[in-house]
């Protein structure tokens, strides 16, 4: 685990700020952050959330249009690739802009990580369409802006915003599962088994 | 979480506390009722104060956080938990608690007829458990941070004079009415907080393809090294057995029946309570990804995943948690300088000085912590890595000389002595240069049971009285 942090830290990227905006399916993301000595590219990641994804992405330092790679695979995630300017490093500002096909925004997650989580390192202002409320909403604590778009302040970068409630019953739902997640479970319950029948064998023997 | 909802449900809780810590003060007649509850807890109360003292920030904070950066492979350390509590019913308690003694020292002093093994115990105890507060205290201080915006190291001195007040009023009385009440408000808070945030990702199985597809590595063993993963797991079933919280929960039971029930309600609720933080903790994985800190997952799951009104809940749960684990490990401190440090030393103490004394014990031991973190020792650590070197510690020191102890007759208070002094020496020498791929659980037991066995074969065979209460029955 701190040899994992230690990487982290030895890499020095990090984000320090991300804005978001979105209406009608546009998104535009801004980070501000630090860009590693010698980075020639920043991997980032997109999940596939209730049905929405990203797409269309263009990705700007200034109004610089900066290159994007995406991976070509199966899932439904996306990944990809930003090439900052060459020479690029120290506190450098990106821009993506993208559009989303549902009603959820995934966020295009850099590969770096935020070394500070404090009030205002993730903000983001949302507009749905006129007529339309709020259902329940991931982050939860969203608060309405005088114009009328929901807002949001995180301390950390989120993976998605949602302004939607999760389906009812959603969370019940279980095809599969990882054989390391269920043999935990089971080797839980065989144990408590196991200490029941010993109490009851104890028991037994001390009443005679 | 913000605005009044959260702090009129932390005030109930808080005022609740004091209530329970106020009417057991005043019900607090002596010490055995002071520090043992009189050793007439039945199952329910005895088994849920048990779960309330083993699910700390360790779980709450410090699990979640490990396995938020390391992975599903840590959770297996949860198995942990049923090994320990079958291995204190089964083969510690029906010998251990023939003599019905006040504290852990106390045992040793009684088993070995040594006055300076309770000395020794008791120095060591104060030591590591000043260790183990800061952990909690750092939690705690997170919590009201997020709660009431109060800076994080003011969040800490209130917490910290919080638990105090309530520890040293009532004593354990005190403790196992607020344990329980703790123990069903961290049952009520991950229970509620687990759909909520399935339902966020879109269910569980959104969930473990969401996890796989951002962390691939998740469910493999493949983070942690296993030599780590098992010597942390042999540190966490021997910690839980020998540290001197639990043990003296032991004596708090009315018969050896109860005791074994009341294990089984704390070892369902303990594993139970943990299952659920990790599953919660995985839904963290995706939901926000390069923490700073793994420690931040549960806070931000109260603060941006539940309502205002569950997050206030959960977030009173981790409070109770830490709450639970700290006011037992103050009284033990306290129990400590009072009855093993300054009741061997002014043998004509009376009763009530002695209470008094615990009471500045607590007191003084509640507030080093703050000293610590106030010099930055310890800094940046994971709260799970500093609780589970007091379980190391706990273990390498008195693992041997309590378990063995009550089984064989040749162990001396020499040998017991050495066991202590080398196990606590080689653990703190790992931890500080020794690989990070194994426990220092692992080299400090080893030492300590060989110091235990040579010294006691090299040095007088001790009294037949030493052992009698712990003969095995014919």
């Amino acid at each position: 685990v701190f040899l994992l942090w230690a990487f982290l830290s030895a890499s020095g990227g990090e984000v320090l700020e991300a804005r978001l905006e979105a209406e009608n399916g546009e998104v535009r993301l801004d980070y501000r952050l630090l860009v590693p000595e010698g980075a020639t590219r920043i991997s980032f990641l997109a999940i596939e959330i209730a049905g929405s994804r990203a797409g269309e992405i263009s990705a700007f330092e200034g109004d610089t249009p900066l290159e994007v790679e995406l991976e070509e695979r199966n899932d439904p995630e996306l990944r990809g690739v930003v090439h900052p300017p060459r020479g690029a490093s120290g506190e450098r500002r990106l821009s993506f802009r993208y559009r989303v096909t549902g009603e959820a925004i995934p966020l295009l997650v850099l590969d770096l990580p935020c070394r500070v989580a404090r009030a205002g390192t993730f903000s983001a202002r949302v507009r749905l369409p006129e007529g339309t409320g709020l259902e329940g909403s991931f982050p939860s604590n969203v608060a309405r802006g005088e114009d009328g778009a929901f807002v949001f302040d995180l301390p950390v970068v989120p993976r998605f915003l949602s302004l939607r409630a999760p389906p009812r019953r959603a969370g019940l739902r279980l095809s599969s599962l990882p054989g390391s997640f269920s043999g935990l479970f089971a080797a839980f319950g065989a144990i408590v088994l196991l200490y029941v029948l010993w109490m009851l064998w104890v028991e037994r023997g001390e009443r005679g | 979480v913000s605005g009044t909802l959260p702090v009129l449900v932390f005030g109930l809780y808080f005022a609740v506390v004091f209530a329970i810590g106020f009417w057991s003060m005043r019900r607090a007649r002596d010490e055995s009722e002071y520090w043992i509850a009189g050793g007439r807890l039945g199952w329910l109360l005895g088994g849920a104060a048990i779960a309330a003292t083993h699910v700390s920030a360790g779980s709450f904070i410090g699990t979640i956080g490990v396995i938020y950066t390391a992975g599903w492979s840590f959770a297996w350390i949860v198995l942990s938990i049923p090994a320990a509590y079958w291995f204190l019913s089964a083969v510690l308690a029906p010998r251990f608690t023939r003599t019905r003694e006040l504290t852990l020292s106390a045992f040793l002093e009684s088993r070995y007829e040594s006055r300076a093994a309770r000395r020794l115990s008791a120095a060591i105890i104060l030591v590591a458990i000043v260790v183990y507060l800061q952990a909690q205290i750092v939690a705690g201080g997170l919590i009201g941070n997020i709660v009431f915006g109060v800076p994080t190291g003011w969040s800490m001195v209130a917490f910290t004079f919080a638990l105090l007040a309530y520890t040293a009023m009532g004593g354990l009385v005190a403790i196992v009415y607020n344990d329980f009440m703790q123990l069903v408000i961290m049952v009520l808070g991950v229970l509620l907080a687990l759909p909520i945030a399935l339902g966020q990702l879109g269910g569980a199985d959104e969930l473990f393809r969401q996890v796989n597809a951002v962390k691939p590595d998740a469910f493999g063993f493949g983070s942690l090294p296993p030599s780590r993963l098992l010597t942390m797991g042999l540190a966490f079933t021997l910690g839980t057995v020998a540290t001197p919280e639990k043990l003296v929960r032991l004596y708090s039971m009315k018969d050896m029946r109860h005791l074994r029930r009341g294990s089984l309600l704390a070892l369902v609720a303990a594993t139970g309570i943990n299952l659920v933080i990790f599953v919660i903790a995985l839904a963290t994985i995706v939901l926000f990804p390069a923490l700073p800190t793994g420690d931040m997952a549960m806070p931000l799951v109260a603060s941006a995943v539940l309502p205002p009104f569950l997050g206030a809940l959960l977030l009173a749960a981790i409070a109770a948690a830490i709450m639970s684990t700290a006011s037992a490990l103050m009284l033990v401190a306290g129990s400590a300088l009072a009855r093993d440090l300054y009741g061997t030393v002014r043998k004509d103490a009376t009763e009530r000085e002695r209470l008094l004394v615990a009471r500045l014990g607590i007191l003084v031991v509640g507030t080093a912590p703050l000293l610590l973190i106030g010099t930055g020792v310890g800094e940046g650590e994971l709260v799970q890595f500093i609780v589970l070197l007091y379980t190391s510690l706990m273990a390498s020191s008195f693992f041997v000389p309590v378990v063995v102890g009550v089984y064989w007759s040749r162990a001396t208070k020499e040998g017991t002595l050495a066991a202590m002094t080398g196990g606590m020496l080689t653990c703190l020498l790992w931890k500080a240069f020794g690989s990070a791929n194994i426990d220092p659980v692992l080299p400090g037991l080893l030492v300590s049971a060989l110091l235990f066995v040579a010294v006691s074969l090299l040095t007088a065979t001790p009294p037949e009285s030493a052992f009698a209460p712990y003969r095995s029955k014919a």
